[in-house]
């Protein structure tokens, strides 16, 4: 039987080889949403080398859902169309699709920036109201059974 | 305030009121009714306004109890010869500014026999003495035995007549003191004479008789018996001589009745005449007189502080009044080579050799104290537990213990003698192996269980109460009160005066000894709390839980004084309640109950074992509450004021799960658009 372990690094090198030939046969067949996406989600791939969360990589979930979104009605205009490499050039050759695309990764960004303050905000209120509940209880527990309460232990 | 005033302010008469019917009068003495015990007083029966019937009271003015069996025998024991009480009571009596047991007889006519005994009277004559004196009087004391009583108060000076001519004798009380307490030597048998007045045994009836011949003998000769002789020269000459030849000397002693007073003042029980020996001889049959057993005496007697002992059971009495020597008299005397050449008593020489030899053996060869208790013991058996200055018959220690319990040396003393070997070897010397000795030395095994705890309701204290059952209580707080019942206990604390209020609970060791030793009810946890001393609330408690159950058994419903008395101590008690509103409602209704003087509200109000462990688990709940709160509080503080990156974090996330969302809601809707 084979040694498992030494197993893992010869699967690793397979997943690659097969994605390799999966982007030759894509760029083959799908050539022109290739060269459409790949100039379009450039913001993306930015986002992906600058994102500080190494494994959960939110700066790219975000950037990379609006980019993509924002990207989308091109590809569908390519597939509801001609199909080929230079309709891909046509509508990049359209300063409004760039717009279009690297708005969304505006969008996107936008998102990841802001999200985080109004999170801070309503966090910091819901702990500011738990606090005021649990004072008032300290403070009515100490009305009814004094101020030992505060220093006293349950014996173990 | 005086006497006089205190007197004056019992009654408009200047007299006390008893049971609606009697009137004594504290202002009237009768000395020539006194007794060496007692005070006599006039009284007035309410119930005889023609006087027909004078009475007249015995006031006890020493303080001892009186006999209880003797006393309750009296209900029913009717005899023409006896002076049986009509009445008796404890009386706050003013001029001893205290409780005192009374007892009210019907005054006899012809007076008493004599004032004292140093009184001279003329002699009776024979056939006079047996029919006035003997036949009445053996009469009494068969109704004595009968009950299984003794009288121990038999002496010229308690014999009274019922009528002016003097015919008609009466036996006068022998309840109002302990048996035996006020007897002179003379009329008690050597062994009960060797004693502490208040360690003599209780006696039968041959103490009784023998007390009755030596009267006689008074009566005979009319004067006292051995007039002028000192109390241990005549227990020497009783022993060595007979009690008989002691007393009786060279008196003319009518040959009839010689028969009889040898009989009766008998050294040796076996010797002694019985009832149906006297009533043999009171038939008219008469035997010649019994010449004593004489113990055997030495040739050369042994010196003790300038008196000679000839006899083994008078030396043994020598060490003990000459405790101080007797040591020294025991090291330096061959007391075995004198017992067995001297006295020529084999079986008294072995039995000294063995004492010398264990004596030698617990001391590491150094005779001690307790080998002159020993050795005492072997030459006479018959004699009273001795040691230092302590005599007393096995069953007069309890007695003993009324004396001893005011003196803290004395205590000492009998604590240390009924936990020596003492007790049982006494028992075991006089009994040996008879289950006549069982009782007793269940008794001292009592008394060692009880003494060994000195905690409240036990130790010294609990003995006293247990040992005389009409004892009254001993606590200073009612001293003087003669609270000799339980349900007498909280009524005379509700007289203490305020002064004595002040700083003390009405609670000490012989009130909690009192109570666990009359009181028939289970006391054994509140007298362990009572104990505490490391909880002074918990003896508050304790004390209240007590006289709450007290009151609720046995009365009075209201004690307002007693309920003030201890609800000065309460304020600490009501904080063992941890809820403030509790506290508060306790406060406010505490003042009405201690009103209403019911102890029993008072202690359902602090002590509700509902609202006790409601109170107790609401607390710890509400600690468990608090420090949680504080907790959450602090980490909320925390993470408010370092919360930055983590915020960021979840910010992010959203941030990502919002995209992703819009993302797809977009893409899908284009999708099915196309």
């Amino acid at each position: 039987m084979a040694d498992p372990a030494g197993d893992q690094p010869e699967a690793k090198s397979n997943i690659k080889l097969v994605g390799f030939f999966v982007v030759i046969a894509a760029a083959v067949v799908a050539l022109p949403t290739i060269i459409l996406l790949g100039l379009g989600l450039i913001p993306t791939f930015v986002a992906f080398k600058i994102d500080p969360y190494r494994r959960l990589r939110y700066a790219t979930r975000c950037v990379g859902s609006m980019n993509l979104t924002a990207a989308m009605p091109y590809v569908l205009q390519l597939w509801g169309g001609r199909n080929d490499v230079d309709a891909a050039f046509a509508i990049l050759g359209d300063p409004m699709s760039w717009m279009v695309m690297f708005g969304g990764a505006a969008v996107g960004w936008g998102f990841y920036l802001g999200l985080p303050s109004v999170v801070q905000i309503f966090l910091t209120m819901q702990a500011e109201q738990r606090v005021i509940f649990l004072t008032e209880r300290q403070q009515k527990l100490v009305e009814e059974w004094g101020e030992v309460i505060t220093t006293q232990q349950r014996p173990t | 305030m005086s006497a006089e005033e205190l007197i004056a302010g019992e009654s408009g008469q200047g007299g006390i009121e008893v049971e609606g019917r009697f009137i004594l009068f504290p202002n009237k003495p009768l000395p020539e009714l006194d007794s060496p015990s007692s005070r006599a007083y006039q009284v007035q029966d309410l119930q005889d306004s023609d006087g027909k019937r004078p009475l007249f009271v015995l006031v006890s003015d020493h303080p001892f109890p009186p006999r209880l069996d003797s006393l309750l025998a009296m209900r029913n024991m009717e005899h023409p010869n006896l002076l049986r009480p009509i009445f008796w009571q404890v009386v706050f009596w003013p001029p001893l500014e205290r409780g005192a047991f009374t007892a009210i007889f019907e005054k006899p006519q012809g007076g008493k026999l004599m004032d004292s005994l140093t009184s001279v009277i003329k002699p009776v004559h024979e056939e006079g003495l047996v029919e006035t004196y003997i036949t009445p009087l053996v009469g009494v004391l068969k109704e004595y035995n009968a009950r299984g009583l003794s009288h121990r108060c038999i002496r010229p000076d308690n014999l009274f007549f019922a009528d002016k001519e003097r015919n008609h004798v009466l036996l006068g009380e022998g309840f109002m003191v302990p048996p035996g307490y006020v007897q002179n030597v003379m009329f008690e048998t050597i062994e009960n004479g060797m004693c502490h007045p208040l360690g003599r045994s209780t006696g039968a009836v041959d103490e009784d008789f023998y007390a009755l011949g030596v009267t006689l003998l008074f009566l005979v000769s009319g004067r006292a018996p051995a007039v002028g002789t000192d109390d241990d020269i005549l227990i020497i000459n009783k022993i060595e001589q007979s009690s008989y030849a002691a007393l009786a000397r060279k008196e003319r002693v009518p040959k009839s009745v010689k028969e009889f007073l040898r009989g009766v003042i008998s050294d040796d029980p076996v010797d002694s005449w019985s009832l149906e020996d006297i009533a043999f001889w009171l038939d008219g049959r008469r035997v010649s007189p019994q010449q004593p057993v004489m113990p055997p005496r030495a040739n050369r007697p042994i010196k003790i502080a300038g008196k000679d002992y000839f006899t083994g059971r008078s030396l043994a009495h020598g060490l003990f009044r000459n405790w101080d020597v007797a040591l020294k008299v025991i090291q330096e005397t061959d007391l075995e080579t004198w017992a067995m050449r001297s006295v020529g008593d084999d079986v008294l020489a072995t039995a000294i050799s063995t004492v010398m030899a264990r004596a030698a053996l617990a001391e590491g060869g150094e005779t001690s104290e307790m080998a002159i208790s020993w050795l005492c013991m072997v030459m006479d058996p018959k004699g009273p537990v001795r040691y230092r200055t302590f005599a007393a018959m096995i069953d007069g220690f309890g007695r003993y213990m009324m004396q001893a319990h005011k003196d803290e040396a004395e205590a000492k003393l009998f604590t240390d003698i009924v936990f020596s070997e003492l007790p049982v070897m006494w028992i075991h010397n006089r009994y040996g192996d008879d289950t006549e000795g069982a009782p007793f030395l269940r008794g001292i095994e009592r008394l060692r269980y009880l003494l060994k705890q000195t905690t409240y309701g036990f130790g010294f204290e609990r003995c006293l109460y247990e040992l005389n059952p009409s004892m009254p209580c001993g606590s200073p707080l009612i001293a003087d009160f003669y609270v000799e019942e339980p349900n007498d206990l909280l009524p005379a604390l509700e007289k203490v005066p305020p002064e004595l209020q002040e700083k003390t609970l009405p609670m000490d060791r012989h009130i909690a000894a009192f109570i666990a030793g009359r009181f028939k009810h289970d006391t054994d946890s509140m007298l362990k709390d009572l104990s505490n001393r490391g909880d002074p609330n918990m003896v508050v408690l304790a004390t209240l839980r007590m006289f709450a159950v007290m009151q609720w058994k046995m009365g009075p419903n209201k004690l307002p004084a007693i309920s003030q008395w201890i609800g000065r101590f309460l304020g600490p008690i009501m904080n063992n309640y941890h809820n403030l509103k509790t506290r508060e409602m306790i406060q406010e209704f505490l003042p009405q109950m201690i009103k209403k003087g019911s102890l029993v509200e008072i202690l359902n109000l602090l002590d509700d074992p509902a609202r006790r462990q409601g109170d107790a688990n609401g607390y710890w709940h509400a600690v468990d509450e608090y420090a949680a709160a504080k907790v959450e509080v602090e980490m909320l503080t925390m993470e408010m004021e370092t919360q930055g990156p983590r915020t960021i974090l979840a910010g992010h996330r959203i941030s990502a799960m919002v995209a992703f969302f819009i993302a797809v809601l977009i893409i899908a809707t284009m999708a099915v658009t196309l």
